[in-house]
């Protein structure tokens, strides 16, 4: 009897728990005549950015492209990873480097990882990574409780406007570099709230 | 009544902890009181006997590698210093050629950069790149981690470790850095002479003297390098930018670790590309090799040395007592 109580406990605890969350949600503009095979990303969540961020990594091809927060409250998203958990031993979860988003020739992580094909536009291999200033590629972005008041936060990005960059920076990037940090920050700029 | 049991049993098993480590403990070499504080936290990540024996077994297994023929103790072998003698660049599985040569593994845990262009900075994550990469081991993460897991022994080492019988890559690169952590060297001659218990010979004493005229500024006492970069006018390989490949400044072209000197009549061939056999040839070639005018060779070395070849026979006897037999034939570095 004691053992039915609890469990009808945990279930409405758990049901209290889903309501009082909202779901950030990633989604892709679709992309014209490109097919893409790889979109990943890291993205921590913070209440303050002054914090070491939770991690997730955010697969938009074929993995996980959603998250929980708290409802009703601001957060911070850390689009990227934070340079100290780039020079720091191994991890588990998201930031493992079994998850292929780790450089081993130069320590670090691949924060955003683009690679497809199209009849227009040449193949694109984008691994975007660098932790040293100034050719960082990690951004802080605050997220504010307004945003937050309902189930979901969906978060879409540009993915043409981006992938018209490949003009100004070629298609293939590979390394820490001036182009990887111009890279990411039109990343940046191609995320919108809907 | 209550609390003061809980107290006396709280107390009991933390008397049974602390006797445990000290059990537990592994014999490291003694670390000379004039050395730099290492930067491998020794006190909070303590090496245990345990780890380091997983450890040792993991470098000396070949079941790493893609087709089980490769073992980090190929490149790295004890009697050499940790290195790959014969091979001016290290040859990986199928006799596949690197691109440099491969470098001692000594006093690792004084290190900030790893690899000859200190692309990497953290000892735990270095082994992912033998691993991975195609002239090394060309394996993949899953692949290790499928192999031990999948091991007759290795889960039930694990598990007494790190109390859990499936093997991470955080587990698995741990236990691999107990082992090259505990690499220390600390016992040479020159050791003894520092500390008083042993007498230099004149050709040592003066071959001394010389190193710290011409030498220290890039590989200074105890360490025998400063962690840094810098160009000592070895010929030019247009193949291998060297540092400038992870920082992309043009003004670190050529620049490649300064590395340490311990043991060195053991680690030949010498440089990042294996260009020296012998010691006799890097001594001549730092004595007359160099163009003094390349705009890339390091300031310290633009003066010419002018040594006699009395003066190249000191330097070369004192390089020679930094070879620390205790090190190079300790039982308990071996599988
Ligand atoms: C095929 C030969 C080869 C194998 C196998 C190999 N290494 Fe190495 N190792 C090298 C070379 C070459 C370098 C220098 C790389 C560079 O500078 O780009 C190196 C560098 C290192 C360094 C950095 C030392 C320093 O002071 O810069 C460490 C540590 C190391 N290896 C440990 C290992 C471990 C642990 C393994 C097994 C998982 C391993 N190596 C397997 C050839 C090898
Ligand atoms: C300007 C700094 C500098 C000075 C001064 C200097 N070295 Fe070096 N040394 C280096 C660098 C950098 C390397 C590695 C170069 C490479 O591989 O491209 C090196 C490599 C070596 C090596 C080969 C080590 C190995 O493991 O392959 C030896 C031996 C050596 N130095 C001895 C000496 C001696 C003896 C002197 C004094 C006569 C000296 N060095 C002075 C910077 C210096």
């Amino acid at each position: 009897m004691k053992q039915i109580l609890y469990i009808v406990f945990i279930l409405w605890l758990g049901s209290v728990c889903a309501q009082n969350q909202t779901e950030v949600i990633f989604r892709l503009k679709t992309p014209d005549n490109f097919t893409l095979e790889t979109f990943k990303f890291y993205v921590g969540v913070a209440e303050d950015s002054t914090k070491v961020p939770e991690y997730h990594l955010i697969d938009l091809i074929d993995g996980d492209s959603s998250f929980m927060v708290k409802k009703g409250r601001s957060f911070y998203l850390l689009y990227g990873t934070d340079s100290l958990s780039n020079v720091s031993g191994a991890f588990e979860g998201a930031l493992d480097p079994i998850n292929g988003m780790y450089w081993t020739w130069n320590t670090g992580f691949i924060n955003l990882k683009i690679e497809g094909n199209s009849s227009s536009r040449n193949k694109i291999e984008w691994h975007i990574g660098g932790y040293r200033q100034p050719w960082t590629t990690s951004k802080w972005i605050k997220y504010a409780a307004e945003q937050l008041q309902g189930k979901k936060l969906v978060i879409e990005i540009d993915v043409n406007r981006l992938l018209d960059q490949s003009e100004v920076y070629g298609t293939t990037a590979m390394r820490p570099t001036q182009e990887a940090h111009e890279i990411f920050q039109s990343f940046i700029a191609c995320l919108s709230v809907k | 009544m209550l609390s003061r049991l809980i107290l006396i049993f709280f107390g009991f098993t933390l008397c049974i902890v602390a006797v445990q480590w000290d059990e537990d403990e592994v014999l490291l070499a003694s670390i000379p009181d004039n050395w730099p504080d290492p930067v491998y936290d020794f006190q909070s990540h303590p090496i245990s006997k345990k780890g380091f024996e997983l450890g040792r077994k993991l470098f000396h297994d070949p079941g790493l590698s893609l087709d089980s023929t490769i073992s980090c103790a190929s490149c790295h072998s004890q009697f050499n210093a940790f290195t790959h003698v014969d091979h001016p660049v290290s040859h990986g599985i199928q006799d596949r050629i690197g691109k440099r040569n491969s470098p001692v593994l000594i006093n690792l845990a004084w290190s900030r950069n790893f690899h000859w262009d200190g692309g990497v900075v953290n000892l735990q994550m270095q082994p992912l790149n033998p691993i991975m990469n195609p002239v090394e081991m060309d394996n993949t993460i899953e692949n290790v981690l499928a192999y031990l897991n999948a091991h007759p022994e290795y889960p039930s080492l694990f598990y007494q470790i790190y109390g859990d019988s499936t093997i991470t890559t955080k587990s698995f690169l741990s236990a691999l850095e107990q082992f090259t952590v505990s690499l220390i060297s600390s016992n040479s001659k020159y050791d003894q002479f520092i500390k008083g218990d042993v007498k230099f010979t004149k050709q040592e004493k003066n071959g001394l003297k010389l190193f710290r005229k011409h030498c220290s500024t890039c590989h200074p006492e105890p360490l025998f390098t400063t962690n840094s970069f810098a160009n000592n006018g070895i010929p030019k390989d247009t193949s291998d930018l060297g540092r400038y490949g992870i920082t992309m400044q043009i003004e670190d072209s050529y620049l490649f670790k300064i590395p340490t000197l311990r043991n060195i009549a053991y680690s030949f061939p010498y440089m990042h590309n294996g260009s020296f056999k012998r010691l006799q040839d890097v001594i001549e070639h730092y004595n007359s090799g160099i163009d003094r005018g390349d705009e890339r060779l390091s300031p310290v070395l633009r003066n010419e040395m002018n040594l006699s070849d009395m003066e190249k026979k000191d330097l070369l006897a004192f390089l020679n007592t930094l070879t620390d037999k205790s090190f190079m034939f300790n039982r308990s570095f071996m599988e």
